[in-house]
């Protein structure tokens, strides 16, 4: 009984989104004591029928706290030092980490159990006509069972990384973890600035 | 919109289902961004600069049952399976019908040290016509880690969906 009162919440608090709502109906019933016993015991009994809706929210956190906004810098020096003729190192997938602000906190925390994620497109890198693939965006995460990152696509939208329940069966999720860039370096791009943009999406499904 | 920092805003949606509508379940998602970007990746030098936005998106998916959408679930196996790169208990549910179902309950377990816990099923939907392998997995409190399970495990309970349970006893083996 205890458990399919669990999954009612559950299912209702998934459709309501992030409303509390408490919903109760009640039967009403009089019992009177015969006249002739006045004092004898009696009893009444009502059907109350009741459906509480959890509240479900979802909450994603990436980057500082605040409005601060975390700028993360790659140098590509190291991938034309000593070199006098291109491509030099360029392309060669000598991977290259961030020289500022590598490191991307990410929290994220949900009374809808597992949490998805997933990252979008938004807008792939172009430079007019030259472009990079986003996939050269590569994201290690610090805590790779619990909280991972998603592959960065080259268009659309990502398959999905769960994020798990802080204590299994329990329906909370709060999670946070370091996600550090990196520049995967497999193609030789054209001279230019390229500018795109990627969303992640965390969902409560 | 704007939304101070930690505070709420409510709204309300809502869909008009056409009369002639079939019965089937719609399924969306409410996605809210911010307007400036959380974080920027900035490649500079070697004759080419990148600049790349990153922007966060919560999304709350709804589910809307059309003309008496809804699930039917069928267990199909109960054994153990690879899944996350480990060896874990698990069930084989599909849904023959048409809107989402999902899984709840547990089965009380017993380990081969007479360690007594939990296994619950991972909640998140089995869509239409779809067959999913669900973990079970040990239930935890608060912060605890999960118990090592030492197999043969002996599991035995219900695991309920909205419109029925499936009554479980099983041997898990590694």
């Amino acid at each position: 009984m205890k458990t399919r009162s669990l999954l009612h919440a559950h299912r209702l608090g998934a459709a309501v989104l992030v409303a509390g709502v408490m919903v109760v109906h009640a039967d009403t019933a009089t019992t009177q004591a015969p006249l002739a016993s006045p004092s004898s015991a009696v009893s009444a009994s009502v059907n109350l029928k009741f459906a509480v809706t959890l509240g479900s929210f979802v909450y994603l956190r990436v980057g500082s706290v605040g409005a601060t906004v975390d700028t993360v810098a790659f140098d590509l020096a190291s991938l034309t030092a000593g070199c006098t003729m291109g491509p030099c190192t360029f392309g060669t997938g000598m991977a290259v980490a961030a020289s500022s602000f590598g490191t991307l906190p990410v929290g994220v925390k949900s009374k809808g159990g597992v949490v998805r994620l997933s990252a979008t497109a938004t807008t792939g890198l172009s430079s007019g006509a030259a472009t990079i693939p986003l996939s050269e965006i590569t994201i290690a995460s610090s805590d790779t069972t619990n909280l991972p990152a998603p592959l960065v696509p080259n268009s659309g939208t990502s398959g999905t990384v769960n994020v798990t329940e802080t204590a299994t069966g329990s329906k909370l999720t709060a999670r946070s973890a370091n996600w550090t860039f990196a520049y995967a370096n497999t193609v030789v791009p054209s001279a230019g600035t390229y500018t795109g943009k990627v969303t992640f999406t965390a969902t409560a499904p | 919109m704007k939304i101070a920092a930690r505070s709420k805003k409510a709204f309300r949606f809502q869909f008009e289902v056409p009369a002639d509508a079939p019965c089937r379940e719609c399924r969306v998602m409410l996605a809210i961004e911010g307007i400036e970007p959380a974080h920027k990746a900035l490649i500079e030098s070697g004759g080419a600069s990148m600049n790349l936005p990153v922007n966060g998106r919560i999304a709350v998916a709804v589910y809307f049952a059309v003309n008496g959408a809804e699930p039917k679930l069928e267990m199909k196996q109960v054994r153990m399976a690879e899944l996350g790169g480990k060896r874990t208990p698990a069930i084989s549910i599909t849904n023959t019908s048409d809107a989402h179902g999902r899984l709840d309950g547990g089965l009380e377990t017993k380990d081969a040290n007479g360690v007594e816990f939990e296994l619950v099923p991972d909640g998140t939907p089995i869509l239409p016509g779809q067959t999913r392998l669900i973990a079970l997995s040990p239930k935890t409190e608060g912060n605890k880690k999960p118990p090592e399970m030492a197999f043969p495990l002996v599991a035995k309970g219900t695991l309920d969906w909205d419109r029925g349970s499936f009554k479980i006893a099983a041997e898990f083996r590694q």
